[in-house]
């Protein structure tokens, strides 16, 4: 059986696309045979991570969602279209896949405006897991709680959930934290990510451990080499001994180790 | 799961008003004991009647007439995988992608 990891946060831009793409990134280089699906729909990210453009995606998920194809026909094999970033490089060859939404503005204010079937996603998912006899299906998610955030909460066996070190997110967190308790996530850790570098990450973890009663996987710093790169790589893969990177790998651990 | 925890499961399943599937937000409205059910079911993705019957701690007779008021109620599906019949829950189509405000009424 395949593990299923959400990657949440109640706020955006709290970096859960670089998380996915990077987490996803360091299981798939391990051997595993991973996918991410993109479920935001709304606002996708994720697909610039691995040098993909409107014309080079091909296929979306927003296709499969009305029936017109099928999901195995939306994976887009990153391993066998690496791109020319230098960080993509380790990913060459690897059994690794992901399912991008629409960029283009008519389908996803076609989406906006039309809705999509929550149902059909949950169908897309189990099929994908089989077709690809994935390891490991990462999911995506739109900031914020809808059915499909919850949905996709609902089916995880690994949910990490995204904050800053800010009161805005301390406070939708626990909104999270709560909602994932209710629908008995077997494996809830959250992720601190732009963590200011003059506070010790250690007793920022003990803090928010407090807070929430529930392991936090990485303390991740803020850090304009980061930013600097603009979503254009797979920043642990380029530079893997930067701190940002070595935690980063602590979380990938503890998600290999939970499920 | 003793038997008046069982029996009261039956009646929260009996008194609920037919579905055409589940919603995420309806889950987090259910009683303890129904929720973590088909929270359960949901994560397996496909169950059979013996291994309901052994989460529940009940004989597969009782079991399946949970189950089967489950079907009817429209939170559960019958699916075949691998010539077996397997049970699933019935996600709901639904096309309407807003939170209702039920929602917060959950966690507040
Ligand atoms: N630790 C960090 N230090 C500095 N910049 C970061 C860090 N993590 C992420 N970023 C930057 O923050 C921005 C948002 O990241 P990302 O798109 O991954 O967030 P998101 O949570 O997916 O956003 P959204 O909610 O819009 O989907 C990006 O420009 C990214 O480069
Ligand atoms: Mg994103």
């Amino acid at each position: 059986m395949a593990v299923i990891v959400s990657i949440h946060s109640f706020r955006g831009g709290t970096g859960k696309s670089n998380l996915t793409a990077n987490l996803a990134s360091q299981i798939a280089v391990s051997g595993k045979r991973v996918a991410i699906i993109d479920t935001d729909i709304q606002s996708p990210g994720i697909h610039v991570l691995f040098g993909l453009n409107e014309e080079k995606m091909g296929r979306t998920l927003n296709e499969f969602l009305r029936s017109e194809c099928s999901i195995e026909d939306v994976a887009f094999d990153i391993g066998e279209h690496i791109g020319d970033a230098p960080g993509r490089k380790s990913l060459a060859g690897k059994a690794f896949w992901l399912v991008p939404s629409s960029i283009n503005s008519g389908e996803i204010s076609r989406i906006l405006r039309d809705g999509y079937d929550v149902g059909k996603l949950n169908e897309g998912m189990n099929r994908l897991i089989k077709g690809l006899k994935l390891d490991y299906l990462f999911i995506d998610t739109h900031p914020g709680l809808n059915e499909e955030t919850l949905l996709s909460i609902a089916i995880s066996d690994v949910l990490l959930v995204v904050m800053r070190p800010d009161q805005q997110d301390f406070q939708g967190t626990a909104v999270t934290v709560d909602i994932a308790r209710g629908l008995d996530v077997p494996n809830l850790f959250l992720l601190v990510n732009k963590a200011l570098t003059r506070y010790d990450p250690n007793q920022i973890r003990e803090h928010v451990e407090g807070i929430f009663q529930a392991p936090v996987a990485c303390v991740l710093p803020l850090t304009e080499d980061m930013a600097d790169m603009g979503s254009a790589d797979i920043f642990s893969l380029r530079y893997p001994d930067h701190p940002w990177s070595k935690s980063l790998r602590e979380a990938a651990q503890a998600v290999l180790n939970a499920a | 799961m003793d038997n008046e925890a069982f029996n009261t499961l039956k009646r929260d399943v009996e008194s609920m008003t037919e579905v055409e599937g589940l919603t995420m937000t309806d889950l987090l409205t259910f009683p303890d004991d129904l929720r973590l059910l088909l929270n359960w079911m949901m994560r397996e993705n496909g169950v059979q009647i013996e291994e309901m019957a052994s989460y529940l701690a009940q004989e597969v007779n009782e079991a399946r007439m949970l189950l089967e008021k489950m079907i009817e109620k429209g939170l559960i599906e019958e699916i075949k995988k691998k010539e077996e019949e397997q049970y699933q829950v019935l996600v709901k189509s639904s096309r309407n992608y807003r939170v209702p405000k039920k929602i917060w009424q959950v966690i507040e």
